[in-house]
């Protein structure tokens, strides 16, 4: 890695308030991509990975307590509105889980295409570069004076992310991108943001619940639950070797997998409540190799192997990292 | 041979989108589900599946064909009688929350549901809520759907559904709206609910590998028509329609496999 | 019905609006009880302004403005509760009917919605009055006639909205009569909205008994606020009490309506929960 970061998250807490509870969304959270790079972020509902994401990019109603965020080596943790007409779009661009609801059904995709073209690169000949774009993002240039209505689900993600582009952003923020879609037309967009990355040398955040797609899209991962971070590293360690007892199960329930009873092994309990004080780890509650302490303290991070970080007290017993394993038990 | 439990004998439908649209929803579906057995019909969206469902619930009439429930034709059977062979077959929804009504509560829910069997009494509501692990029962009697977790939610729905006994379960993405975690919970649950009652199953989903974890047969579905049946596990290993496997191979797979750890 | 009462409680505004109905309504029943002075009697002291032995003045014949208002305030709360109550039934009826049922029927519905939402207020209330003559009764069924198409529209529209969702298919597969599962799972449903519209018709008919008192297409004999802005009127200048005391109470006694029907609407809807 070369240079700064394109995005660097550090220890940022972020909580919003609702009629009557406080909701902590964010709880020191770390996250960095350099350039170039595909990162996951993996989490349930209420893992608060979508407010990471819209936090980015000053999103989100809510202001964050504490930590930075960094992009380009530029802070933008207390952006006003105007300022962020600098980040947004270029050099980060985001694309939505539901392509019906984000784009204006009232107006051709030409023209929302258009519009984001005159926005970030004035002076450009625009028809011409719509058509550019819907050609990189494999759509017939007869789309654009189709209405959103019109077009399959496919294709609105495409026309999305034709709009993103447009910008020539350094890093892509994907938030679900696929989660609407069909499992055939998934793969389609998945070989589709690939593809965009090489010609672009763009680098994404890829945002799901799914474990299958951030696997064959990222290179690093993030695993995240109740707000916090828990485990992180090189996808194909965290996926060979996973760590944390939340992870495992993750996987698990994935992939539908059984135990020697016959029974699908299934993660206890409800997923957190993110309001109210919570000492130590929050998954706690619902884990079956729950230690003593992690009612008490939420464990710092942990190196396990190179590029493999888990915050988990079942491996903080050993100091060294490569004395726990390859299936990460402690030894 | 027995008859089966719901059987689809060329069933077609229709949908007219405006004076001069029409979308062929369904085109001449053959399918059947025998007692006790569990049958997946897969597919994704616009392939007509939810369409199926709900023909073979009855909520909506086919226009060719007909509809067979334990051997009793749906379109020939006076009001009255159709309302009394609706017990034999229950639905489950995706979307629990849309599934119950926003002011009845949970015992309304279940008392309303265990009247079609003339057994409205608390201690069968208190015993349904604690066969789908809510538990203790009866502190969950009064509570409302949106005093309730997703997953709670989905339980309920999962116990009115067994209420009056049925047969045959219709469910239509039943694991969908669930976060992955609460999934193998529910899952299991089917399972039991499986292998204790004998219940049969017709299991609509787009997700391969609830298909995998649960089917006795499995019937692949594009465009209105099935392409493809067969046993569960010859279909998902050696899928012999080319839409059948598109369909698999486009299943993203996790690498390396976790060890269970129990 | 302790969630309801909890929520509705949390509306400082609604629950004063509550509180000036209550005072009202009061005030009604204590005069069914005790008369008291007679408002319609003429006195010698005509045209004095506010003053000790006369708190809101009197009027060109004498009488007493405060006494008029109280008096008046059972004209405009039997139209107003008569009209809202009448509107609503037969909007909830005839919305719910057309949109469950759809088809033909709601065709049907709709266009005679249409006309009587469409037909000047004036000129159905002169035909009514020409037909049957001025009245209490006339007023109640013009308002009512009037306003119905509101909260059949509303609730046409929340009926349409839920007969769609997957509670009434499950319903439907317990082998549930489609009435029925009109009776008891839409309409309980629907009705939030077009309860809250209802109580927004009690001011809506205050008003306009009060624009038809000003007319003359009202009852004569009986003392409406209404009347007494239309007898004022003509002295808005020399006799300002006369219009601007039953303005007022025109005024808050529609606005405490609106109020209420807010926090009806709000209340009535049981995820505006305490959260």
């Amino acid at each position: 890695m070369n240079g700064p970061p394109l995005l660097d998250i550090v220890d940022v807490s972020l909580s919003y308030r609702t009629r009557r509870r406080v909701v902590r969304a964010l709880q020191a959270v770390n996250l960095s991509i350099a350039e170039g790079e595909a990162v996951g972020l993996v989490g349930e509902s209420g893992s608060g990975k979508s407010t990471l994401a819209r936090a980015v990019l000053g999103l989100t109603p809510a202001h964050i307590e504490s930590g930075s965020i960094r992009v380009a080596g530029r802070d933008v943790t207390h952006l006003t509105e105007n300022d962020w007409v600098g980040v947004r779009g270029q050099p980060i661009a985001i694309v939505f889980q539901d392509p019906l609801s984000y784009l204006n059904p009232v107006m051709r995709v030409g023209r929302q295409i258009a519009e984001s073209v005159e926005l970030h690169t004035p002076g450009l000949p625009v028809d011409g570069r719509v058509r550019e774009l819907l050609e990189q993002v494999k759509l017939p240039v007869t789309c654009a004076a189709s209405y959103p209505h019109e077009l399959s689900g496919g294709m609105r993600q495409r026309v999305l992310l034709a709009i993103a582009i447009a910008c020539r952003p350094k890093l892509l923020i994907a938030d679900e991108p696929t989660t609407a879609l069909d499992v055939t037309t998934q793969a389609e967009i998945l070989t589709l943001l690939k593809d965009l990355r090489a010609q672009l040398n763009m680098a994404m955040l890829l945002i799901s619940h799914d474990l299958g797609i951030v696997a064959s899209a990222c290179d690093r991962i993030y695993v995240m639950y109740a707000g916090r971070t828990i485990e992180w590293g090189r996808t194909a360690s965290v996926f060979e070797a996973p760590a944390h007892p939340y992870t495992i199960g993750l996987m698990h329930a994935a992939q539908a997998d059984r135990d020697r009873d016959g029974r699908f092994v299934t993660i206890a309990g409800e997923p957190p409540d993110l309001t109210g004080l919570q000492t130590g780890c929050p998954f706690a509650a619902r884990c079956s190799r729950a230690l003593p302490q992690c009612t008490e303290l939420m464990p710092g991070p942990i190196g396990l192997e190179l590029e493999h970080t888990v915050r988990c007290w079942l491996y903080g017993a050993s100091q060294s990292a490569a004395a726990t394993g390859r299936n990460g038990a402690p030894s | 041979m027995t008859v089966p439990l719901l059987e689809l004998k060329d069933v077609s439908k229709t949908f007219r989108r405006s004076r001069t649209e029409s979308v062929v929803a369904l085109g001449s579906v053959n399918l059947h589900v025998a007692a006790g057995e569990t049958v997946a019909l897969v597919g994704e969206s616009g392939s007509g599946k939810s369409t199926l469902g709900r023909i073979a619930l009855g909520l909506l009439a086919p226009d060719g064909g007909s509809v067979f429930v334990a051997g009793r034709q749906l379109q020939q059977l006076g009001a009255a009688e159709l309302r009394r062979l609706r017990a034999e077959m229950q639905p489950i929804f995706q979307d629990a929350a849309a599934a119950l009504n926003p002011r009845r509560s949970a015992k309304g829910h279940l008392l309303q549901a265990l009247a079609v069997r003339g057994a409205a009494m608390e201690t069968e509501a208190i015993a349904l809520l604690e066969s789908v692990g809510l538990r203790p029962g009866h502190e969950y009697l009064n509570r409302l759907p949106h005093e309730l977790s997703g997953g709670q939610r989905q339980r309920l729905t999962i116990a009115r559904a067994l209420a009056p006994q049925p047969r045959l379960i219709i469910a239509d993405e039943p694991l969908s709206g669930a976060d992955v975690s609460i999934r193998g919970q529910i899952l299991n649950l089917l399972l039991d609910i499986k292998q204790e009652r004998a219940i049969a199953y017709l299991l609509i989903t787009h997700d391969i590998s609830v298909a995998r974890a649960f089917a006795d047969r499995v019937a692949v579905m594009m465009m209105g028509r099935i392409v493809e049946t067969g046993p569960a596990e010859r279909v998902l290993t050696r899928p012999e329609h080319a839409y059948t496997r598109r369909l698999l191979s486009a299943v993203p797979v996790l690498p390396g496999r976790a060890i269970i750890r129990i | 019905m302790r969630e309801f009462w909890l929520r509705f409680a949390s509306h400082r505004y609604g629950v004063a609006a509550g509180f000036y109905v209550l005072v009202l309504v009061l005030v009604v029943l204590v005069l069914e009880v005790v008369p008291g002075p007679d408002p319609h009697d003429i006195t010698s002291a005509v045209m004095r302004p506010p003053s000790a032995s006369h708190t809101l003045g009197t009027d060109e014949l004498g009488r007493d403005v405060l006494l008029g208002i109280l008096h008046g305030i059972r004209v405009s709360l039997t139209v107003g509760f008569a009209a809202a109550f009448g509107a609503t039934t037969l909007g909830v009826v005839v919305g719910a009917t057309a949109g469950f049922y759809g088809g033909v029927l709601d065709l049907l519905f709709m266009r005679v919605s249409e006309i009587f939402q469409v037909v000047p207020s004036f000129i159905l209330a002169a035909l009514i009055v020409a037909l049957s003559g001025p009245g209490l009764p006339q007023v109640v069924a013009v308002i009512s006639l009037l306003a119905w198409p509101q909260v059949a529209r509303l609730m046409r529209g929340e009926v349409m909205r839920l007969k769609h969702l997957e509670f009434v298919d499950a319903v439907r597969c317990l082998g549930t009569r489609e009435f029925t599962i009109l009776a008891s799972e839409i309409i309980p449903n629907a009705l939030a909205p077009a309860l809250a519209a209802g109580s927004l018709i009690v001011g809506q008919a205050i008003l306009l008994e009060a624009a038809l008192s000003f007319f003359g297409l009202s009852s004569a004999e009986i003392i409406s606020w209404g009347r007494m802005l239309n007898s004022g009127q003509r002295f808005l200048f020399n006799a300002w009490w006369l219009s601007v005391f039953p303005g007022a109470a025109i005024f808050l006694t529609v606005l405490a309506f609106n109020l209420l029907g807010d926090a009806l609407g709000s209340a009535l809807n049981p995820r505006t929960a305490s959260q």
